[in-house]
């Protein structure tokens, strides 16, 4: 009965009752994308605002902010410094994350339990933890608070992001590619770099990426671990202690315009990849 | 012979690189902390001890207690708030977005802003919220206020709208992985036996959507708990966290013990957290799997 | 012929399980072995030893001579096509071929004019330059062998290489690995679990179970005189049935669910409880009339017919059981002349064609 009457459009409330329900969903969705973009859209609008408080409406438009940017040597070198210490961090947990992502996926060796669950512990516990455990640990070697001091924290928290990345991936590579490769007569560093590598190329990248995304902006484990040398974020936070300035504005566009890049950038390489392969 | 020896090489020169870092840098760590938390204060710094002083101060005192519970509760509200607005989202664009493309571009849309710096965008509430902020001077420009009004920052509920705010990206990423993973064939299933929209949603979809929905609940809950930044930005007097308190005996207090055993308490119940959330995991996934 | 393949007292153990247990075997050079048995039974555990992919546990594996136990697969002279073919997702057709060679590090052009040849022997060189992904799984499959042969390996291992194809497309690659194993004269191995395969390309069969070798023997050997229970109702179907020797006129005679069978000629009188069988196309369809001359008359009633194309498989029922007799069906022979259901059916079987199966249960 109730088919029939769909399919006839003929009984109204049916038609409405779906009407209202798109339009429920239409309604939700749009105010939670706003609610989610609004402060971002406050951020970058108010960037280019002329007056320095952030009141409604905008007082006029202007460049200056960004002006003042390119003079602040501050801020230049807290940008240079979080450039470097993000690429050596990539770089670090992709030498030690790959090595443990093989491992942990094709062998067995006491204290395996122990060893996957520390190194995921980092991203478990808060950001602190780390921060501040590494701090004690750098105190008590005697190691002194710096830049490289930095590098070394970043690359402990993250390395559980290239080794679950990478981990899967391995996982979903048939091992008999290995196997057949050594059968074709190839040593163990020749499958890796011939064989391996090449197949969880798109892992490694999306993990080097995110990873990098991360130290770029990453606070609490810094926090402890800076010396004299400031990161970005650590730049910002400090210039925050201070009081609201628009240049935090200024450059807060900019990094999310050089975001922007780097996630479609990864996107489109990624969707390339997925296109040619199919393992 | 040549093979075996080979393959042993092979394996310990894979092994090395990150055992060694492991134990250097995540297990060593850890153990010293633990050590730390027995140490005791001695101006102007700290000196090695074994004593439960630390301890003991933790679990008399009030405030350490006020702490943590505010900070429990503030976690929990955030977990829920991101939860009630990610599912919707993640559901809408599972079982009602029809094209692929605007799948993945509305999925993209909600995933974007976390690879914008976490300090800006709760910065940016702090610049929303406050006394000369935009929704003061906006509900002046209309008229609701007449005065700028300070009840928008600087307590909990603005720190419980920031977190909530940064944290439904991680939410929304869980619960769509897991509903996308619901054969279709079940909801059919459901509807072939008679079952409405309405139950085939709670018999159905909503059991399947658990794991995810644990996953990413624990994920907000744990890093809530351990944040710093949103309170100092937006959190005001009564807003302070446990993070705060222990990130003060590495600054100023230079009470480096108290901060080891509080960071310890700290560990201890996030693991609990992340076991419980496990359990409950494993629970959902082997009832309905 | 020189043995290219050694196995003596080979074991391996999985924990405690036991993958394949105390087994010795010898292999000629150019033969064409095929290791038959259900899954689990230690074939593909074996294949893995010989190809190195395992190591044994106890015991010696010689490869021309030598002893290889301990080498790795890049080792040894073997080369494997595996289950699911391994193709190199990320190289192309030419390049997949040819990597056993440029890994050994011979001149990049000797490895591209190898590498056509051994494509041209499967057919394929003129998908040179396209990614695996992009063929058939039929062609796949002959990327996989032209790979395994460019090396010219002394044996060639070839895991359940056509259970992943459609019957039609088997029977083509069964014919073709036949012809390609004669052109080339390298030893093959191979691993099936389908008695039909096993019976079309083996010069000999191993039939295994639970990690031993049960029979080992030409295809022909193996299908008239299987050694027991097992290996006849592996290959090819077999009626079987347990029964005594009674003394009888002129030798032994057998019980069979209620009527009686003369027995083949080397049976022991007197011996109880023995398994025997004889096979549905050994059994002939005679007329009543013709009965009273023939041999081992069996008198039952036509249960169901299975029309099978090239021949009819009727389930007969005698007595308390019921055998399987197939009938060929000639051009002489229209529908009309096919039994009926609940028809009388008359047999005879010649006292030879009655095989005597071990004692052994007949799992």
């Amino acid at each position: 009965m109730k088919n029939f009457f769909k399919n006839a459009n003929l009984l109204r409330p049916d038609a409405w009752l779906l009407r209202v329900e798109s339009f429920s969903w239409g309604a939700g969705i749009s105010a939670i994308l706003c609610f989610l973009y609004l402060p971002i859209f406050v951020l970058v609008m108010y960037s280019f605002n002329d007056s320095r408080s952030l009141t409604w409406p905008m007082s006029g438009l202007t460049l200056k902010w960004y002006e003042k940017l390119g003079q602040n040597d501050q801020l230049l070198q807290s940008l240079y410094n979080s450039i470097y210490v993000a690429s050596c961090a990539t770089i670090l947990t992709l030498i030690i994350g790959i090595p443990a992502a093989i491992a942990l996926d094709k062998f067995d060796f006491p204290g395996k339990w122990l060893f996957r669950k520390l190194i995921l512990l980092p991203i478990a516990l808060p950001g602190i933890i780390t921060g501040i455990s590494m701090l004690i640990l750098f105190r008590s070697i005697g190691i002194s608070l710096s830049l490289e001091a930095v590098i070394i924290g970043h690359a402990t928290a993250l390395i559980s992001i290239v080794v679950t990345q990478v981990f899967a991936r391995l996982q979903r590579l048939p091992s008999s590619l290995a196997d057949a490769s050594a059968d074709l007569g190839a040593s163990g560093l020749q499958t890796f770099f011939l064989i391996t590598l090449p197949n969880i190329s798109s892992a490694v990248l999306g993990a080097g990426i995110l990873t990098f995304t991360l130290s770029f902006d990453e606070i609490p484990v810094t926090f402890f671990l800076t010396g004299r040398d400031n990161t970005l974020p650590m730049y910002i936070w400090s210039t925050l202690r201070r009081g609201l300035t628009p240049e935090i504005n200024a450059i807060g566009t900019l990094i999310i315009l050089f975001s922007l890049i780097l996630i479609t950038t990864s996107v489109f390489l990624l969707r390339d990849k997925n296109k040619s392969k199919q393992t | 012979m040549s093979g075996a020896l080979s393959a042993r090489f092979w394996r310990a020169a894979v092994l090395s690189p990150p055992l060694i870092w492991t134990f250097i840098f995540m297990f060593v760590p850890y153990a010293i902390l633990f050590v730390y938390s027995f140490w005791e204060q001695a101006y102007p710094t700290f000196q090695p001890a074994f004593q439960f002083g630390n301890y003991n101060q933790i679990l008399n005192d009030p405030q350490y207690f006020n702490v943590l519970a505010r900070t429990l509760k503030i976690a929990l509200f955030v977990s829920l708030g991101a939860t009630l607005i990610a599912f919707p989202y993640a559901y809408f664009l599972v079982f009602k977005v029809k094209s692929q493309k605007y799948r993945q571009i509305l999925y993209m849309a909600v995933v974007a802003p976390l690879w914008v710096s976490y300090l800006l965008r709760a910065y940016t509430w702090k610049t929303i919220l406050g006394t000369t902020g935009i929704l003061n001077s906006f509900l002046l420009s209309i008229g609701i206020l007449s005065e700028p009004s300070s009840v928008f920052l600087y307590n909990q509920t603005a720190m419980i709208l920031t977190l909530t705010y940064v944290f439904i990206p991680f939410m929304v990423m869980p619960i769509y992985s897991v509903l996308e993973k619901i054969p279709k064939s079940l909801k059919e299933a459901s509807y072939d036996l008679g079952f409405g929209r309405t139950k085939t949603f709670f018999s159905v979809t909503l059991p399947l959507s658990v794991p995810g929905i644990v996953a990413g609940f624990t994920m907000t809950f744990c890093l809530t708990f351990g944040d710093f930044i949103a309170p100092f930005l937006v959190g005001g007097p009564d807003g302070l966290m446990i993070a705060n308190v222990i990130a003060s005996q590495f600054g100023a207090a230079l009470n480096w013990p108290l901060g080891a055993a509080l960071a310890l308490v700290m560990i201890v119940i996030v693991l609990t957290i992340v076991t419980i959330a496990d359990f409950f995991e494993r629970f959902g996934k082997g009832k309905f799997a | 012929m020189p043995k290219i393949i050694e196995i003596d007292n080979l074991t391996k153990k999985f924990g405690n399980v036991r993958g394949v247990e105390n087994i010795s075997l010898d292999i000629d050079e150019g033969e064409f072995v095929t290791l038959l048995g259900p899954s689990g039974c230690g074939k593909s555990t074996l294949l893995r030893l010989i190809g190195g992919f395992e190591t044994a546990t106890a015991g010696c594996i010689k490869l021309d001579g030598q002893d290889v136990t301990h080498f790795p697969p890049s080792k040894r002279a073997v080369n494997m096509v595996f289950q699911d073919y391994a193709l190199f997702p990320h190289l192309s057709v030419g390049k997949n071929v040819g990597y056993g060679l440029r890994v050994a590090g011979v001149p990049r052009q000797q490895v591209i004019t190898k590498a056509r040849e051994a494509l041209k022997l499967v057919g394929l060189e003129d998908r040179f330059d396209d990614q695996p992904h992009t063929l058939s799984g039929g062609q796949r499959q002959r990327v996989a062998l032209a790979r395994a042969i460019v090396r010219r390996p002394r044996v060639l291992l070839l895991d359940e290489p056509l259970s992943a194809l459609d019957a039609n497309l088997r029977e083509q690659m069964q014919v073709e690995l036949k012809n390609l194993h004669t052109k080339v004269g390298i030893t093959f191995v191979l691993v099936t679990h389908d008695q039909n395969e096993a019976l079309t390309m083996s010069d000999r069969i191993i039939v295994m179970r639970e990690g031993q070798i049960v029979q080992s023997g030409r295809p022909m050997e193996l299908y008239e005189k299987p050694k027991n229970g097992y290996v006849a109702r592996f290959i090819g179907t077999t009626n079987m049935f347990r029964s005594s020797v009674e003394p009888g006129i002129g030798g032994g005679m057998i019980s069979y669910f209620g009527q009686n069978l003369v027995a083949p000629p080397n049976v022991v009188i007197g011996r109880k409880n023995i398994l025997f069988g004889f096979r549905p196309e050994k059994v002939k369809l005679i007329s009543a009339s013709a009965s009273s001359n023939a041999e081992n008359v069996l008198r039952g009633n036509l249960k169901g017919m299975l029309y099978q194309g090239q021949r009819a498989r009727l389930l007969v029922e005698l007595g308390l059981g019921e055998v399987i007799v197939d009938m060929p069906i000639t051009d002489s022979i229209n529908e009309s002349q096919l039994p009926q259901k609940g028809e009388q059916v008359v047999m005879s079987i010649d006292p030879d064609k009655i095989m005597i199966l071990n004692e052994e249960t007949d799992q």
